[in-house]
């Protein structure tokens, strides 16, 4: 917070005109935001310690339970959580775990942790999740951790959606997650439902799926989209989280910091945080002026994988790019959350005197941007001749994302066959390509054609020497018609 | 409190451009054209470019990938500490920028040569294990190495894959860094041996000289032995070298540790002279010839479509 302030009073006292020559840069004020954070939210281990319940007792619910044929449905939760209490935990933990138990006993302890259900419970389940070697007790954890209704738990069920491999698993994880109005698990549903190995499998996710369209009020393929799409926070139920959720949240935020030196448990984080669902986008947005450089690297990230869902950060990216070292990852959230105030800012990024990263990633944020507004700026940094091949680069994409690639598609072409970046330009060119309508464009469905006939068979990932030989092929190719094309 | 926070946030002006910036290696060419010519060859070189490296990253879509295959200067975050990934000439990989690059605009190197276009200043962690280590240890080959004799006796990673050009150190070291791109640096790092045992054949792996785990990068290397009776067409598969992924959470680590030497055994071999062979892959998966997805391991008809033959031999 306060780094925004001084951002601000800086840019009152002038250093925000746009004159030619470069500002001096104004101090970004930095502090441990994540630090303090944390310090803010309460420590989910501070719950009391309890006397573990004698194992005997336990066991006897667990053997009642076990032979009972009503199960739990028919048994008061409230009285046997009372009953049992968070003393059972232990002993209860001890019987899930144990593979020599039969299947019914460990059920039935999955089943009354359940019914416990405080923070300890859960933990339980969430490691069952993580570390059980039987699919079915991991499918009964996470349909149980959705029953619980702890919602500290929803990065955890995120982060193990990455890592199972049971389908099965995957449709109850989704499901929980759904629960916590969290639609990150959809796709995988959708795909259990279509093409899970048995019609047991398939119908149940098809049943996951209908009741989530039911609690939400809208068809699954419209809550799917929604999810994905600037609407999210408007047209979908939002989760109130918890202060213990928030302190889950802040924790995965520190996990991104230069502490940790192994960038998978940096990316298990962003991967976590990047589907927590909009409301995450104002929560760790502050952290954009943290003291650490990764943690607000890896923030910018996190928006920019939420794409338009985290414009209500817009405000914190702009005045985050006053810091030289993240201002190009800045730049490029911007583009990808396609935040329009921030026009200005990136079209200044762009300009000459200002870092050569920092300007070519501003170039691919105002192509992402698409507001026609930032043509006369991409068109100028194009042709300058004299500048660094990747700024043109930069420049030509976003030309062709505003549709105006007919001005850059020549040297786009002459790119792809030459040695300095031939992936950019062939990504650039296939998206030119397409843009448009027959009749609009005569002579692109041809081009497209010739394009077409020299990719590889599908699936083939080729090696360096075919990838080279495709470009020039498809250079030499579209040189033959860019002049046709572009008249 | 978020919409109090953005009534006071205002654009303040981007960083301004240091004096003198380089842009890219290219820049380096005109005076050490020797050492661009070697590197830019070099996976170093390719390591954005490399297609497989594209598949393996979804296009370097989410971003994991990038900080390590296009990294910005080793220097400005320092030894231990993780690279940041650049949003500039990403197609140049591991550029001379990347290692030499120091925060003050100055170039690291061997010598101090204040007169010299970059000023070069000499520093000594560019021979440094942990040097390398901030990108090849997220792959876990400095910790590998640590465990090694190599060690002990401080022979790093430049000993082996930065080696004096022609064996002479006034020729300065070679900037190819072959490794594991390079079958012959491969194989120098392994040997093996195959016999006839009653009815058992014995196949003895050893890696007697790689400074780590062979192989060492656990995201996209594997390495295979198959065998099949001489004058038939199938093969099969005898035993996989491979430390899992992340994802990878239903395979077993088998890395060939450095000094380990591994006995694996063809049960009830044929009497028929047999052939073995020993491969290595860069990456960790077969795929059909025609359509490129990839198959199970007992569907594999030729092992060589995507591997390189590191040893064969016929066992009579």
């Amino acid at each position: 917070m306060r780094a925004a302030r001084a951002l601000s009073l800086a840019c009152l006292a002038g250093a925000c005109s746009g004159s030619d020559a470069p500002e001096p840069l104004p101090e970004a004020e930095l502090s441990p935001v994540v630090r303090e954070a944390l310090s803010g939210l309460p420590d989910p281990e501070a719950l009391d310690s309890v006397e573990p319940a004698d194992p005997e007792e336990v066991d006897s619910l667990v053997e009642m339970l076990n032979t009972s044929t009503a199960r739990m449905r028919d048994i008061p939760r409230g009285a046997v959580a009372e009953e049992l209490g968070a003393a059972a935990i232990p002993r209860l933990t001890e019987i899930l775990r144990d593979p020599s138990r039969d299947s019914p006993a460990r059920l039935a302890a999955a089943e009354l942790l359940s019914v416990i259900g405080d923070r300890r419970a859960a933990a339980v389940m969430v490691d069952a999740l993580y570390t059980a070697s039987e699919p079915w007790i991991r499918q009964w954890s996470a349909f149980y951790l959705g029953e619980m209704g702890q919602d500290w738990i929803v990065p955890d069920l995120l982060l193990r959606m990455r890592y199972e491999k049971d389908p099965g698993t995957f449709v109850w994880i989704a499901s929980a997650l759904a629960r916590f109005q969290n639609f990150s698990g959809l796709d995988a549903l959708l795909d259990v439902a279509n093409a899970g190995s048995t019609e047991e499998l398939r119908a149940q996710a098809r049943g996951q799926l209908d009741g989530i369209a039911s609690r939400v009020g809208a068809p699954i393929e419209e809550v799917r989209a929604t999810w994905f799409s600037i609407d999210a926070p408007t047209r979908l139920p939002q989760p109130s989280p918890t202060p213990a959720l928030r302190r889950a949240v802040w924790e995965r935020v520190s996990q991104l910091s230069s502490e940790h030196f192994q960038l998978r448990g940096v990316d298990d984080s962003r991967y976590a945080l990047s589907r927590m669902g909009p409301w995450i986008a104002s929560e760790i947005a502050p952290a954009l002026f943290d003291e650490d450089a990764h943690v607000r690297l890896h923030v910018a990230q996190v928006l920019e994988r939420l794409g338009p869902r985290a414009q209500v950060a817009g405000p914190h990216l702009v005045a985050a790019m006053a810091e030289p070292r993240i201002a190009p990852a800045i730049a490029e959230a911007l583009g990808r959350v396609g935040y329009p105030p921030a026009l200005e800012s990136l079209q200044e990024a762009s300009a000459a005197g200002r870092p050569h990263e920092l300007r070519v990633a501003a170039s691919y944020a105002l192509g992402r941007l698409n507001l026609q507004e930032a043509l006369p700026t991409v068109t100028a940094l194009f042709d300058d001749q004299s500048a660094p091949p990747d700024l043109r680069m930069g420049a030509a994409t976003a030309l062709v994302l505003l549709e105006a690639g007919d001005h850059a598609a020549s040297w786009l072409v002459g790119e792809l066959g030459a040695e300095r970046d031939p992936a950019a330009a062939e990504r650039a060119l296939e998206t030119w390509l397409v843009q448009g309508t027959e009749a609009e464009r005569p002579g692109f469905v041809a081009a497209r054609q010739a394009w077409d006939e020299l990719t590889g068979p599908p699936g083939v990932i080729p090696s360096l020497d075919q990838t080279r030989e495709r470009w020039s092929d498809r250079s030499e190719c579209l040189a033959e018609l860019v002049g046709e094309l572009v008249r | 409190m978020l919409g109090t926070l953005v009534a006071q946030l205002a654009a303040p002006p981007p960083p301004a451009q240091p004096a003198g910036e380089f842009t890219s290696s290219e820049q380096c060419k005109e005076c050490h054209a020797q050492e661009y010519e070697e590197w830019i060859g070099s996976a170093h070189a390719n390591s954005w470019n490399n297609p497989d490296v594209y598949a393996q990253s979804n296009g370097f879509e989410n971003k994991d990938c990038i900080d390590c295959h296009a990294p910005r200067p080793v220097f400005e975050t320092g030894l231990g500490n993780r690279v940041l990934p650049r949003s500039s000439r990403r197609s140049e990989g591991v550029d001379c920028i990347s290692c030499h690059m120091l925060p003050d605009g100055n170039v690291a190197g061997t010598i101090d040569n204040a007169r010299a276009a970059c000023r070069p200043v000499t520093r000594r962690e560019l021979q440094r294990v942990d040097y390398c280590g901030v990108c090849h240890n997220q792959h876990k080959t400095v910790d590998q190495w640590r465990k090694t004799h190599y060690a002990e006796n401080n022979i790093g990673c430049i000993d082996c894959h930065m080696p004096h050009r022609d064996g002479d150190p006034n020729k300065g070291r070679s900037h190819v860094m072959p490794g594991g791109h390079d079958i012959d640096v491969v194989r120098s790092a392994v040997r093996w041996k195959t016999e006839r045992a009653g009815d058992r054949i014995v196949v003895e792996l050893e890696n007697h000289a790689g400074g780590h785990a062979f192989p060492t990068d656990e995201r996209s290397r594997a390495s295979d032995i198959w065998w099949r009776v001489v004058g038939t067409e199938d093969w099969n598969h005898l035993h996989r070298i491979r430390d899992p992924y992340r994802y990878e959470t239903d395979i077993p680590r088998t890395l060939l540790d450095y000094g380990e030497v591994r006995t694996l055994e063809i049960e009830d071999a044929p009497a028929d002279p047999v052939e073995v062979m020993w491969v290595y892959k860069l990456t960790p998966y077969y795929r059909l010839p025609e359509t490129g997805d990839p198959i199970e391991i007992d569907e594999v008809i030729d092992p060589l479509m995507d591997s390189r033959e590191l040893f064969r031999a016929v066992v009579e």
